[in-house]
């Protein structure tokens, strides 16, 4: 293993000057013998010919002359690396601040890189990913689906570059046709959107999958089988598969769990196998633990639609509703454009047979078909340019740690001159020497490596709870693997490089007479004490580069923090419930609210409580279209979300009523469906005209949903989905709302006192109403704020962290490369001294000499700040790229720690004893 | 050819360690000097002789430098490094030792048994 990096460089710097050696030599033989022939009396041509023959299998004994050295390169790498150990044993101090200081570097880019690695680049892990293909489609935005079909649409859906909005579900049928019909590709699956589940009293995420997901996926089971097709009907038995982690944790990996039954929901499904190990479905974001064949929705009704009437068919087989996810592998030597065009055209009959015909390409719905090694993978979009940023910062760390250890190599290079150049004269040549310091640098950086990687595991666990909290309901994973294990080598190797080259080069040049004659005391060259001063300002102004990124995001994410959200923070606890998962349905689930409510009420510590269908800054938003009722402005419309609140909300969230009423026993099921909305829907919608008593028309495009509502009251604004948007909201009250909306509702509990003091009373509270009933996603409002902005915490933290580090890094470099300089010029400033210099003087110097370099580094750095700067803007938030604050403060605090650095060889330099110092060359 | 004599395994280092210790000389000039002081009773293959000076160089025995042959061409010369004069008393002497041994043993006539 070890000597490969070894050859390769090799072959790039010697190789092909031995062969041209070898060639010279063998030519040179060749002619002399053939010079000797033509003496004898031979033709020039002829001699020229006898004396190839005669020298035999030229080219076989070429490559055993190459063989000859190639072995003792080898040897020549192993003694070096012995004698390089010995070495560093004899200077551990210069060894132990090496190795550390690479291992913090290259340990680093490690732990990203294996983030990198699993959250970016990994594939699924099943047979063949790079053949699985996602199925979507895309339509402009401006095509609608005729209104009379009254679809419905479960999909995920977003725009894409080209203007067009992607939508990736389609109805059962069209996923039929898929299947049977398409050629293209040689397995078709499908599957729903993973749905949260209450599984044996457990929370978790199911999803409905077909027949062959696991088949065409190529996956194994770890206990009993996985589907088959005769699973996914109709009237099949209702079974299920779990997850290995599932059956790992919550059945403690119990051998008889084939034929367990277990009660999803009210459904009690049979157990007939256990997925693998590390099998998390096919959406990377989310760990599916329990499957059901894709038919079984009709019973488990996992989306939560009415129940048909008599005689209908379930909702999940109509054709108007679109909610099967299709993914397939392409069949060998078919192009992606091939299988998309086949399966247009069956989506197109499809649509046919629905009344939607002549469907114009360029706008309406046309199948895409995208490349899905990596599933659907929503994890692209979430972190590729926070990986992205990190994975520069940490290259930046790295650099400055390369350059701390450049110049602890230089100044050791100075110490070592005495014994290169006993070795130069004992014979050893130049690029021996050379290559020999090369070794010790790869030895160093191997070290490092080493230790990166056992401070990469640590980092990469404690990074990915940064990167994705586990509140957040997706799980990373990161893992130091062979990948990564490769990654980290090449880093090295790449460092050793970086660090050691040009250490290496100079010192093989030592000046022979000039090297033995000398005291051989620690001192800088001229040359050196430049490239050192180099060095230290390269640091500088990375460094700068890191405190100015640290500035902006650390002020970034105290502006999200302290903006007003237009409701009072402190003091809340938030809990959710799934009742309807229990059993409880129409006035038992609002009995149930109310019971739990009082109940609530009752616990010391609670000032009040209210339920809502959403808890602000949850990420979870629904919204759509609405519109006013004002003259000459009726067609006006406006974004909106909505929220579906009991009575005493706007109190316990300390939200201001500006106009009219609250929401009151007035309002109920029978009397007129009202609304409170924003001010800045109010605003959007009738100006500066009181909206009170008009109608506020919701969802004016979705013809299922589209209601009219009177507004009765006006409410301040408040932040609604995040903390970075205004959003214009509407809110409708319980009491009025339909069931769908009150599936899982959430509590706000304003506390008395420290809102963690009450959990466990909250907990009694709700166990007393029904012990059966989990508790989801338990926590205060600050803390669910500060969930929405973990990225923004992951990055004020890091590039704090680093921003030290540097500034640390760049100060040890600095304090060196001073304290080589003092004492290189101790005669220079004895002889100030004994002519009089005094000590402000002297320290003066020192420092003058000290700030320069900083003030170099900062002058370079600052303005290339300033342009990476413009690379984050997206990322900031309350900050202009430009931050003048950051531009003052982040110089600032470099000069500062500068001058700590240079304090300890100024106060040297002032010690000078002039007779000593005189004396001492 | 006639009164050509098959070299012994392990003895061309030894041959090409005793003409270059006479000073430095080039592959060629090995040859010639090998083939000279045997009177050219020893035969060597031509290029059996390089991969031989590589290893002898690469063990330390001999060292190597481009100069100017006779006939003013570049060449690369080879001569005996100190390791290189030691190995050669040693290999030498225990060459003249087991010749002894073994021109005693093929001189013995059946009486002496």
């Amino acid at each position: 293993m070890l000597p490969k990096p070894r050859f390769f460089l090799d072959r790039l710097l010697h190789r092909y000057r031995l062969d041209a050696d070898m060639n010279e030599e063998i030519e040179f033989h060749i002619g002399q013998r053939a010079q000797e022939l033509t003496r004898r009396g031979l033709e020039p041509e002829e001699a020229l010919r006898r004396a190839r023959l005669e020298f035999g299998a030229m080219e076989r004994y070429k490559e055993r002359c190459r063989e000859t050295r190639r072995f003792h390169l080898l040897h020549d790498f192993l003694s070096d690396l012995r004698y390089g150990v010995r070495t560093l044993r004899n200077a551990p101090g210069f060894a132990i601040v090496a190795v550390l200081t690479l291992a913090l570097g290259i340990g680093t880019n490690s732990a990203i890189f294996s983030l990198v690695h699993s959250v970016l680049l990994k594939a699924l892990p099943v047979a063949d990913p790079a053949k699985l293909h996602v199925v979507n489609w895309s339509r402009d935005q401006k095509w609608n689906w005729p209104e009379s079909l009254q679809m419905d649409n479960y999909g995920w859906g977003g725009r894409t570059g080209n203007g067009r909005y992607v939508d990736n579900s389609f109805s059962l049928d069209v996923f039929h046709d898929f299947r049977t019909h398409a050629k293209s590709f040689s397995e078709v699956f499908g599957f729903g959107y993973p749905a949260d589940v209450n599984a044996d009293g457990a929370m978790v995420n199911a999803q409905l999958v077909s027949g062959n997901f696991f088949s065409a996926l190529g996956v194994q089971p770890a206990a009993g089988r996985l589907f088959i097709d005769k699973d996914d009907l109709l009237q099949s038995d209702p079974v299920a598969v779990i997850s290995y982690e599932f059956w790992r944790d919550h059945f403690s990996s119990d051998a008889k769990i084939v034929g367990h039954k277990l009660l999803v929901n009210t459904h009690p499904l049979t157990i007939i196998g256990v997925a693998p190990q590390g099998f998390f479905g096919v959406h990377p974001r989310t760990s599916v633990d329990v499957y059901a064949p894709l038919h079984m929705e009709a019973e488990l009704n996992t989306m939560g639609e009415p129940a048909p009437k008599p005689g209908e068919p379930a909702y999940c087989l109509r054709p108007n509703l679109w909610w099967v996810e299709v993914m397939g592998r392409l069949a060998p030597g078919v192009k992606p454009e091939q299988a998309q065009a086949e399966l247009n055209g069956l989506m197109l009959q499809q649509l046919a047979i629905l009344g939607i015909k002549n469907v114009d390409p360029a706008r309406g719905p046309r199948v895409e078909v995208h490349p899905g090694r990596r599933g659907l993978d929503e994890l692209k979009e979430d972190f590729s340019q926070p990986l992205l940023v990190l994975s520069c910062i940490v290259g930046l760390v790295l650099l400055i740690a390369c350059g701390n250890v450049a110049n602890l190599l230089l100044v050791r290079g100075t110490t070592r001159t005495r014994e290169i150049a006993v070795r130069l004269s004992l014979g050893a040549r130049r690029a021996r020497i050379v290559r020999q310091l090369l070794t010790e640098s790869l030895l160093l950086a191997g070290m490092g490596a080493a230790l990166g990687l056992v401070f990469a595991v640590w980092t990469s666990r404690l990074l990915l709870t940064l990167l994705a909290p586990p509140q957040v309901g997706y799980v990373l994973s990161a893992h130091v693997d062979g990948v990564v294990i490769a990654f980290t080598a090449l880093v090295a190797i790449i460092t050793s490089a970086v660090f050691g080259v040009v250490p290496a080069f100079r010192s093989g040049q030592v000046e022979l007479t000039s090297a033995l004659k000398s005291s051989g005391s620690a001192t800088l060259a001229p040359r050196e004490a430049k490239l050192s001063k180099a060095l230290v300002i390269s640091q500088v102004s990375l460094s700068i580069l890191l405190l100015v990124g640290a500035g902006l995001f650390v002020r970034t994410l105290n502006n999200l923090r302290n903006t007003n959200l237009g409701f009072d923070r402190s003091n809340l606890l938030l809990f959710g419930l799934d009742p309807t998962l229990s059993g409880y349905h129409g006035q038992k689930l609002r009995s149930l609210l109310d019971e739990i409510t009082a109940q609530l009420q009752l616990v010391p510590g609670v000032r009040s409580v209210a339920f809502a269908h959403v808890t602000p800054i949850s990420d979870n938003m629904s919204g759509g279209d609405v519109g006013g009722d004002l003259p000459g402005h009726a067609n006006d419309e406006a974004e909106a979300m909505y929220n579906v609140v009991g009575t005493d909300y706007f109190q316990t969230m300390r939200m201001k009523l500006l106009a009219g009423r609250n929401f009151g026993p007035q309002d109920t099921l029978s009397s007129t469906p009202v609304a409170v909305i924003s001010k800045r829907l109010a605003g959007k919608l009738f100006g500066k005209e009181s909206p009170i008593g008009h109608t506020l028309h919701k969802d004016v495009h979705v013809a299922k949903y589209k209601r009219d509502l009177q507004i009765i009251g006006v409410v301040a604004d408040a932040k609604y989905a995040d903390v970075k948007s205004d959003v214009n909201t509407y809110f409708l009250p319980y009491a009025q709302a339909q069931e769908v909306l009150l599936r899982g509702p959430s509590f706000v509990v304003r506390t008395r006192i420290d809102p963690h003091a009450v959990v466990a009373g909250v907990r009694r509270a709700v166990a007393q109403v029904d012990p059966q009933l989990p508790i989801r996603d338990l926590r205060t409002q600050v803390e669910q704020i500060d969930l929405s902005l973990s990225q923004e915490i992951l990055f004020a933290d890091l590039t704090s962290t680093f921003g030290a580090l540097a500034l640390a890094l760049a100060c040890v470099g600095l304090y060196g490369t001073m304290a080589y300089s003092v004492s290189r010029r101790t005669r220079e400033i004895g002889i100030r001294v004994a002519l009089g210099a005094d000590r402000q003087s002297l320290r003066a110097m020192v420092l003058r000499e000290g700030l320069l370099v900083v003030a170099i580094g900062i002058v370079i750095g600052i303005p290339a700040a300033i342009g990476l700067s413009r690379l984050v803007a997206s990322l900031l938030w309350g900050v202009r790229p430009i931050d003048v604050q950051t531009l003052i403060a982040a110089p600032l605090l470099m000069m500062l720690v500068a001058i700590v650095a240079i304090a300890v060889p100024t106060h040297r330099a002032t010690r000078v004893d002039p007779m000593l110092a005189l004396r001492c060359e | 050819m006639g009164d050509k004599a098959e070299l012994l395994p392990g003895t061309l280092d030894l041959l090409i360690l005793k003409s270059v210790s006479l000073g430095p000389l080039h592959g060629y000039g090995v040859l010639l000097r090998i083939s000279q002081i045997s009177g050219g009773a020893l035969e060597i293959e031509q290029g059996a002789l390089y991969p031989a000076l590589y290893r002898l160089e690469e063990q330390g025995l001999l060292s190597s430098q481009w100069g100017t042959s006779d006939n003013n061409r570049r060449a690369k010369f080879y001569q005996l490094t100190r390791t290189g004069q030691r190995r050669l008393r040693e290999e030498t002497a225990s060459w003249e030792r087991l010749a002894a041994a073994i021109g005693l043993v093929l001189q013995t006539r059946p009486e002496e048994v």
